[in-house]
């Protein structure tokens, strides 16, 4: 019944902003109709499932429909020219992650740079990576893996070209002063297959993708890539503990919208993602995916953004990838 | 054995709670509406989902998505049969013979064997899952990208058996589907390949919008240009049942089926479509008349439907034992189990006893429940057929154009399948078979990915196929299908067809 | 399997023969896709480049294609028959017409209404109806406003995908 309410309010508003000749949106009446949100892959995927998990909070904490709308294609390209080039009125938003928002600048020649185009509203969760070796390499500590990659190229797994797998895996070769080489996959569990198989020597990938593997014993976790141990393998140094200096990696998810958004409206929609954030449900569905929510919003988030695209360009760079 | 049952017990008592019953109903119900409606398939419809599971128990959130997946497996069939538009590239062999059954007005013996062959097939799948998970979880992990890539070469030649005109324009039909499947980014590079420079190519092309075109359009073309032929198909209904002589008669394609469909299923990266081709090019083998496959064999819907379901039944087992998804949905069943806090593994079963069990339990349960929902619903499809087709072919239109917009809310795969369904025509203008195109584009892409990976990781080194004992062999079977498929006598089953026709 | 009686007559030309003619397209579609492949690398550094599968697939489709073109040179193989093609393009016109409403779509300057699938449904059903030679115009009217408010039903409420329903009048 009250579904049916918000619509003819819905219908009603949009009505009289017709007649009065298309009213700028107000920060006090938003949201009056429903938020496309779009994310840049097909439904299915990590940050699709991250999204709408959101996206169902989300609409409590502004009171107002959230649809999720997957607009994939052109290695997330896609998404990032659909909200760049929507109206900055707070009804199209994006969640963003560090593929198409500071890695896919350095590869392809984009008609819309995500820095200049969008507007960092918040950062909903950060995810650290995990250093695996399978039975082909039965090393135990991140100083034997290094030891071997010593004695031969070692070969790792990655989820796609320039996933975050694949990047992960290049720094630590160029911080620790490794040769690797690479073999992709399409998606993470048919190389965490193989890496369990014995085919490939190690991978870098998401928590949720080895963790029960590790825990039974059937894959080693060398190192997690994240500034701090992980909650629920306590065991496992961190990179920079184990012996790699600098090395960090994660894979990220936030919300931006158009270049433009009104200040008020932006504020609003870091205000619902904190408050989102902050429901414990939302809080242990993200740590039980491996995220920690985080508290970065507006131009914060935008400068983190910066120095993620700055460190990933000289990873880029130093591999020398490149897609024509 | 004793283990089994108590397991199997606890499972059942898990799983025939009222609640988990009703969510397992409703799974299969809703798999059913996305399987038959062509282009939405379980993988969007999960994902769309996952917010609503999240305030079931974990039990009952997996019973109810597995149910959308097995359940979406089903309805795929029975589009392919009806209308002849195969969702999934396992449909494509059901459409051969099942639609041709349906236009020799036999649409409901098709129906009620693939229903039938389903429940059986998901039973004995389900002891296997029970009673041989842990050593087919290891089988399935000798595949490394070389055993893959022999595999996916065998695959190619049971493309050519599965063929009945001509052996050259059959294996021209493959090599031109393994050529689709190149168009798009480079995986490895990311490189744009064959795509003329059009966006709609960038990211490759969706088998189901080139199944949608090629099949689903092209026959609405096929059948407009020749009305006659259409309207003999209406004229003739026949039976809704099939008789106990015939489910006698179909009882060992069903059950040979069901094996090859449970052992490929277990391997990665979707193994399981090789099911369905394996399982029809072994009955063809098998069969008295095999110059009568294609023209609506009740066996070629029997073997590969049975197959299909064993298959996407075992394709849990991966998931089950190591917490390996081997395709898109049961990747999604990750995502699923770890938001609700159950970390996938091998620590699952002794954990979550309950939560392994009872689902294992419930496939069986859903699987009756697809039974009960769908031999009703065989009288309405059937009754589908008789809707005049001036209104039959423009609701196809529509619901294939949601569906493809769906797809990725891009409105440019509805004109690409347009084209593919315009070229579909034309090659069955000329004579070609599609199927094989279909195979060929489907295993291209596996057969390229692991091509490159085994060659990575062998430095380069070609020997690398035939080193591997497993892919040697499986090089071995291929050769000698192959040899079968060209020999004389062969050759003269397919002339006698052509005398035929 | 073969339509009619027509499709055993003799072709007006040989090249028009079925089995010529299903050569001459393979061959087309291997230098199609040799030419379009031609400045992709065969080996890479690090194993097989991106050139190897489609380049080498394409001589293959050009082989195959000079092969049936050597076989059917004694017989060409029958006429194709008529193509009716006029009966495709309603069919073809609909879709189209789905693809360019559901969303809008700005072609060099002329902007399409976005007219979402209450009005882009029914619009497809009725032109592509138009194709078949008994169609009845108020038969398919009542047909497609019928067909679809289930198709709303089911995709948009049933099923929650996010497919534009009537943006101009509830937004979405």
């Amino acid at each position: 019944m009250t579904f049916k309410i918000t619509r003819r309010g819905a219908l009603l508003t949009s009505l009289a902003a017709f007649a009065m000749g298309s009213l700028p949106a107000t920060a006090q009446d938003y949201p009056s109709k429903p938020i496309t949100l779009v994310v840049s892959y097909a439904a299915g995927g990590g940050t699709d499932a991250i999204a709408r998990v959101f996206a169902a909070r989300l609409e409590t904490a502004l009171g107002g429909r959230v649809i999720v709308e997957n607009r994939p294609g052109a290695a997330a390209n896609i998404g990032t020219e659909v909200v760049a080039d929507a109206d900055p009125d707070g009804y199209t938003l994006l969640i963003g992650n560090q593929g198409p928002m500071v890695v896919n600048p350095h590869l392809f020649d984009l008609p819309k740079d995500p820095a200049e185009t969008l507007e960092p509203i918040a950062l909903i969760a950060d995810a650290a990576l995990v250093v695996v070796v399978g039975p082909k390499l039965p090393v135990k500590t991140m100083a034997e893996f290094l030891e071997a990659a010593k004695a031969g190229e070692l070969v790792y797994g990655s989820a796609g070209n320039a996933s975050a797998s694949h990047l992960g895996a290049l720094l630590l070769g160029q911080k620790a002063g490794i040769a690797v080489k690479h073999v992709p996959y399409k998606g993470a569990g048919p190389a965490v297959n193989d890496l369990v198989g014995g085919h490939i020597d190690f991978m870098v990938t998401t928590i949720p993708s080895a963790i029960g593997l590790v825990q039974d014993g059937t894959l080693t976790a060398l190192a997690v890539t994240g500034p701090e141990r992980f909650s629920t393998l306590p065991d496992v140094p961190t990179a920079i503990e184990a012996g790699v200096p600098d090395y960090t990696a994660s894979a990220w998810y936030g919300l931006v919208g158009p270049k433009g958004l009104p200040p008020e409206i932006s504020a609003k929609l870091a205000a619902a993602t904190a408050e989102t954030l902050a429901d414990p449900e939302i809080l242990s569905k993200l740590q039980n995916d491996g995220a920690i929510p985080s508290t970065l919003a507006g131009a914060d988030f935008g400068a983190f953004m910066a120095a993620e695209r700055a460190r990933w360009g000289e990873v880029v760079k130093a591999a020398d990838i490149k897609i024509e | 054995m004793w283990d089994m049952i108590a397991n199997l017990g606890l499972g059942l008592s898990v799983a025939l709670t009222l609640k988990n019953v009703a969510l397992c109903f409703v799974g299969c119900l809703i798999g059913t509406l996305v399987g038959v409606l062509p282009g939405v398939g379980p993988v969007a419809t999960i994902a769309i989902l996952l917010p609503v599971t999240l305030s079931l128990d974990p039990t009952g959130a997996l019973i109810m998505l597995a149910g959308i997946y097995y359940g979406a497996q089903y309805g795929g069939s029975t589009t392919a049969i009806l209308v002849n538009i195969p969702g999934e590239a396992t449909a494509v062999v059901t459409a051969l013979d099942g639609h041709a059954m349906a236009k020799n007005g036999q649409a409901g013996l098709a129906l009620g064997l693939a229903a039938i062959g389903s429940f059986i097939a998901g039973t004995i799948a389900t002891v296997v899952i029970a009673a041989l998970g842990v050593p087919m979880t290891r089988m399935g992990l000798l595949f490394g990208p070389a055993e893959y890539f022999s595999l996916m070469v065998m695959g190619l030649v049971l493309a050519v058996v599965l063929s009945r005109g001509s052996i050259l324009k059959a294996v021209a039909m493959i090599v031109v589907g393994i050529l689709l499947s190149c168009i798009g980014a480079d995986m490895e590079t990311g490189r744009e390949r064959l795509t003329l420079g059009l966006h709609m190519l960038h990211d490759g092309i969706e088998f189901v919008v080139l199944a949608m075109g090629i099949f689903g359009f092209g026959e609405i073309f096929k059948n407009l240009a020749d009305p006659e032929a259409r309207d003999v198909v209406k004229a003739k209904i026949g039976r809704l049942w099939p008789t106990m002589r015939e489910l006698r008669e179909n009882l060992a394609p069903m059950l040979r089926g069901t094996a090859l469909g449970s052992i490929l299923g277990v391997l990665p990266g979707n193994g399981a479509i090789l099911g369905p081709f394996a399982s029809y090019a072994v009955e063809k083998r098998l069969s008295k008349t095999p110059e009568k496959f294609g023209t609506g064999m009740p066996a070629a819907v029997a073997g590969p439907e049975s197959a299909n379901n064993a298959g996407a039944q075992t394709s849990f087992i991966p998931l089950l034992t190591l917490g390996l998804p081997p395709n898109a949905v049961m990747a999604l069943m990750v995502g699923a189990m770890m938001i609700q806090g159950i970390v996938p593994g091998p620590q699952v079963i002794e954990r979550n006893p309950e939560l392994f069990w009872g689902l294992v339990a419930s496939m069986w349960i859903g699987n009756l429940m697809l039974v009960i929902i769908n031999l009703p619903l065989i009288g309405l499809w059937v009754k589908l057929l008789q809707v005049p087709y001036r209104l039959l072919f423009p609701a196809i239109v529509a619901f294939c154009c949601i569906g493809l917009f769906s797809i990725s809310n891009d409105p440019a795969q509805i004109v690409m399948a347009v084209i593919f369904g315009l070229i579909g025509y034309a090659l069955w203008k000329l004579d070609f078979e599609l199927a094989p195109l279909a195979l060929g584009f489907v295993l291209g892409r596996l057969l390229e990915e692991k091509l490159r990976q085994a060659l990575i990781i062998s430095d380069g080194n070609p020997l690398t196929f035939v080193t591997s004992p497993l892919s040697a062999s499986l090089l071995v079977v291929a050769v000698v299908a192959l040899a079968i498929a060209v020999s004389p006598k062969a050759q003269k089953s397919r002339e006698d067809v052509f005398k035929d026709a | 399997m073969t339509g009619g009686e027509e499709r055993h007559a003799m072709p007006r030309s040989p090249w028009l023969g079925r089995e010529r003619l299903a050569g001459l397209v393979l061959l087309g579609f291997g230098v199609l896709t040799l030419a379009a492949g031609a400045r992709l690398p065969f080996f890479t550094s690090g194993g097989v480049g991106s050139g190897l599968m489609p380049r080498s697939l394409s001589v293959i489709v050009i082989g195959l294609g000079l092969l049936q073109l050597w076989l059917a040179r004694a017989n060409p193989g029958p006429s194709t028959g008529a193509w009716s093609l006029g009966r495709a393009i309603p069919v073809a016109a609909g879709a189209i017409l789905f693809a360019l409403t559901i969303r809008g779509f700005d072609i060099g300057g002329f902007e399409v209404p976005e007219l979402g699938l209450a009005l882009a449904a029914p619009l497809t059903i009725i032109v592509a109806g138009m194709a078949d030679k008994d169609a009845r115009l108020g038969e398919l009217l009542i047909f497609a406003v019928v067909l679809s408010a289930c198709c709303i039903g089911i995709f948009r409420y049933a099923l929650g995908l996010s497919i534009p329903v009537a943006p101009w009048l509830i937004g979405y």
